[in-house]
């Protein structure tokens, strides 16, 4: 900002120029910032100053219904000699078909709201501008998420406007209790950032903490919500995920229903909700969308597909390796047999192709959409098939790794979906050490952390840890219960009101 | 709004495991005592012991709510008895956790490490416990919860599967019971409810106190059921005879377990992975309440630390002490002693508390 370091002091002059050049000095360089000096009122006497950023505003509106009305339905002449304050009210109470205008004081504020996507209007002889709202920049159109798609369900999902997304929530829930509170981050990118939450269900504690953590928050900028996520999650040093995300409005509509908090962030089409425990990163949308003995078997299958994600190829490790007696006589024959012409030792076979699976995973994303997929599925065919017939690593390790990496994709959050995958490495690491001691002591470890873990207060394995105080939201759990069973809230977010879902 | 206390249910889940690990550890004392199949009368009689000694004991901790029973013996015993009293915990429950390691780490190497040095299942038992230990008794509440979940389960199905095969007829004779060994047997049996003497300290740490009494009791319960029914199922599956020759029978009755359509060789191997968590699970309430009983009595105000100095010791006593099955023959009069001292001083403490309420009443 050159000379003018701090704006919050410098009050709107009434002297047009001397506004344009503070202005001016503070956006030296920038072309995108539009000045328009303008003659308004009916004799065209009363001289304005427009000030906005070029393509964050919609021009039509500003032209059509601000500087048109101002130009021929007010009489500003005659209230010029008066005190500004008149005049400012005269437009503020004008006709100008804009929903939402108001005045601001500083230059400070004049600022902002411009690269909000305002209009500013300076007057001659008024100690305040006026602002008006024009935000209107090109958007993209509400798709479907790729990454969250459903068989049966909405086919809306979230998008870079936080305004759009509030809509989108707003939709399915219609009532005046759900609350949406507006918080800004980032000292240079100025985020703008909302809390929803429906005020009679909403646990107050965990609502505080989550209000009080953004606003504890000091960074430059927040370009994705991950930012908001990692600054303000209980333990950063955790592989677990410990808020929930989405790009689903019904997800996050059902999160506010079940009492949860979610905080949607400006120019990103991820949302997140608070607190999240373990088991709601084992739940989908989808789950309460289909029938309830179809969904008790899905989830049933991902709780089977969990252990397989982490635990399988350390499995074949420590049982290969070490507890060669626990397999079926004629299963230990043919192992032994297809390792005898194998070079490497079982972990790092498990190791290398757990690897090359991760770069297929890692290229076939980065690679556009439909080349992407082709090119993960011949180089895991090629690379798989390949490996065996030149003898660097047995069918069954390919096998292994292929079902650890489908198991993978049932898990229906991807970003506890990537812990899990990468807790697998240190449990094949420990597996060659001691064998299936290893994967319990690892296991074990896992649990201490896990038990100790904690999202804004909730523990985390919550409701195993209470099974009993809490079994209420067990029902809730590997299995779906039918839709007019689930009257209650979880009761691990201490609801205000209990009933009613 | 979330408390850092334990409830009283994940209390009940740290009795229950304490418990279930030394009454594993201490059945082949139990089987080898007793001529003749009647065992589980022994169990009853403790439970029964236990359960008219919980009525006192319950009361004096009730009274006290926010005091471990050290801090109860603090004040109304002079000081010299209640460190005393501090120091005996302390050394028993060293033991007792060296005992469960050792014997543990045994079991593993003998069962899935056969070349792996026995010091170093010990130090990553040790290691990962004193991580547990550390974080707190709400972990630690935590863990037996799930634990509890995790391998209980699976323990019920060994239960039921151990069924098909088994000689019921082992069960018989129950008349003319062997009257003499199975009151000898009853210290050890007193024992093997370890939980009594940690609910002696873990009843202070409970949110809503005013449940404690019916816990306990739950505990004592429970427990006499899982005792009798692991009791029934060793001695259904091999016989008295063969049973007291058995090194770790609660684990060699999953070596004997058919289990439908289950493909592996070795369910033992298996059952094994679920002992270690529940094990591993015991080391850690002892270790917990050993750093409580050590703060306590050299009056800290920290208890995290009194982990590292266990660490050590721990290790030592591990690695010196021989396994509990060459111990048995030795160890008869220790039982004794220490089931005695176990049941004896927080009845004791509960007595002349009661007695001196009384005097300051008149």
């Amino acid at each position: 900002m050159g000379i003018y370091q701090n704006l919050t002091n410098i009050n709107v002059d009434i002297d047009l120029k001397k506004n344009e050049t503070i202005l001016k000095e503070v956006f030296k360089d920038a072309n995108d910032i539009i000045f328009r000096n303008m003659k308004v009122g009916q004799h065209k006497k009363l001289n304005i100053l427009i000030f906005y950023v070029d393509g964050m505003t919609t021009k039509d509106s500003i032209s059509e219904y601000a500087i048109q009305t101002l130009m021929e339905s007010i009489n500003l002449e005659s209230l010029k000699k008066d005190s500004g304050k008149e005049l400012q009210n005269e437009i503020l109470n004008s006709n100008i078909a804009i929903t939402e205008l108001g005045t601001v004081q500083t230059l400070q504020e004049c600022v902002d709201k411009a690269l909000s996507g305002e209009t500013i209007l300076f007057i001659e002889t008024c100690s305040k501008a006026v602002w008006l709202s024009s935000r209107g920049w090109q958007i993209r159109g509400i798709q479907e998420p790729a990454a969250e798609t459903l068989i049966r369900g909405a086919r809306d999902g979230f998008i870079e406007t936080m305004k759009v997304n509030i809509t989108l929530i707003r939709r399915r829930i219609r009532d005046p209790k759900l609350k949406v509170k507006y918080m800004q981050v980032g000292r240079r990118s100025k985020t703008d950032i909302t809390l929803l939450y429906i005020e009679d269900i909403v646990n107050k504690t965990v609502l505080d903490e989550v209000e009080k953590r953004i606003n504890n928050i000091d960074i430059e900028a927040v370009l994705e919500s991950s930012y908001i996520e990692e600054l303000i999650e209980d333990d950063t040093y955790s592989p677990f995920p410990q808020i929930e995300n989405t790009e689903r409005p019904d997800a996050a509509a059902s999160a506010l229903l079940e009492g949860r908090v979610v905080i949607a962030v400006d120019n990103t089409p991820t949302v997140l909700m608070a607190p999240a425990t373990f088991i709601s990163f084992m739940q989908s949308s989808e789950d309460y969308y289909e029938r309830w003995m179809l969904s008790c078997l899905i989830r049933m299958i991902r709780y089977i597909a969990l252990p397989i994600v982490m635990l399988l190829p350390a499995l074949y490790v420590a049982v290969v390796q070490f507890h060669p007696n626990m397999l079926p006589t004629q299963l230990a024959l043919y192992v032994a047999a297809s390792r005898a012409n194998v070079p490497f030792p079982p972990y790092f076979e498990a190791l290398l192709m757990e690897l090359v699976m991760e770069l297929v995973r890692e290229a076939s994303i980065r690679i556009t959409t439909p080349v992407g997929s082709t090119i993960g599925l011949v180089s895991g065919l090629v690379i798989g098939s390949a490996s065996v017939e030149a003898g660097l690593i047995t069918p069954i390790a390919v096998i292994i790794v292929a079902l650890t990496g489908l198991a993978s994709f049932a898990i229906p959050s991807y970003n506890f979906s990537t812990s899990l995958r990468m807790i697998r490495f240190g449990f094949i690491v420990i597996a060659s050490f001691f064998g299936l001691f290893g994967i319990s002591i690892g296991l074990c470890i896992l649990i201490i952390h896990l038990c100790t873990l904690k999202s804004f207060g909730v523990p985390y394995l919550t409701p195993m840890t209470h099974f009993v105080e809490r079994r209420s939201d067990l029902k809730d759990t590997v299995i779906r219960p039918k839709i007019y069973n689930l009257v209650r809230k979880p009761a691990y977010l201490q609801v205000e009101k209990e009933k009613g879902k | 709004m979330f408390n850092q206390d334990i409830t009283p249910y994940q209390n009940l889940s740290i009795l229950i495991l304490v418990s279930f690990a030394f009454q594993s550890i201490l059945m082949p004392l139990l089987l080898s005592e007793i001529d003749g199949p009647v065992g589980w009368m022994t169990i009853i009689i403790a439970a029964v012991v236990l359960y008219f000694s919980l009525k006192p004991i319950n009361k004096l901790l009730l009274k006290y709510k926010e005091d471990s029973f050290l801090s109860i013996s603090n004040k109304i015993f002079p000081r010299l008895i209640s460190r005393a009293i501090g120091i005996y915990y302390i050394i028993m429950f060293l033991i007792a956790n060296s005992i469960l390691m050792k014997d543990f780490a045994e079991q593993i190497k003998l069962m899935m490490l056969f070349r792996t040095p026995l010091g170093s299942i010990i130090i990553v038992i040790l290691l990962t416990a004193s991580y547990a230990t550390k974080k707190g008794i709400k972990t630690i509440a935590n863990i037996s919860s799930i634990t509890v979940l995790i391998a209980f389960i699976p323990y019920i199905f060994i239960m039921i599967f151990s069924t098909y095969y088994a000689d019921y007829s082992n069960v018989f004779p129950i008349y003319p019971a062997d009257v003499e060994g199975v009151l000898k047997s009853v210290p050890g049996a007193i024992l093997g409810f370890f939980g009594f003497t940690i609910l002696l300290f873990s009843n202070s740490k409970v949110t809503v106190q005013e449940n404690n009494r019916s816990i306990n009791k739950k505990f004592i319960l429970f427990s006499t059921i899982l005792y009798v029914a692991c009791y029934l199922m060793i001695i259904v599956k091999f016989g008295i005879k063969e049973s007291v020759h058995l090194v770790w029978p609660f684990i060699s009755v999953m070596k004997y377990v058919n289990i439908p359509g289950f493909f592996f060789e070795s369910t033992e191997i298996v059952g094994l992975c679920f002992q270690i968590i529940v094990t591993f699970s015991c080391i850690c309430i002892i270790a917990y309440f050993t750093n409580i009983a050590m703060q306590e009595t050299f009056k800290t105000r920290e208890d995290g630390f009194f982990i590292y100095m266990q660490i050590p010791i721990l290790y030592f006593m591990a690695a010196v002490l021989p396994g509990m099955y060459m111990m048995f023959p030795y160890i008869q009069w220790p039982i004794i002693i220490l089931s005695g001292l176990n049941l004896l001083i927080p009845l004791i403490a509960a007595l002349v508390d009661a007695k001196f309420k009384k005097v300051k009443n008149n």
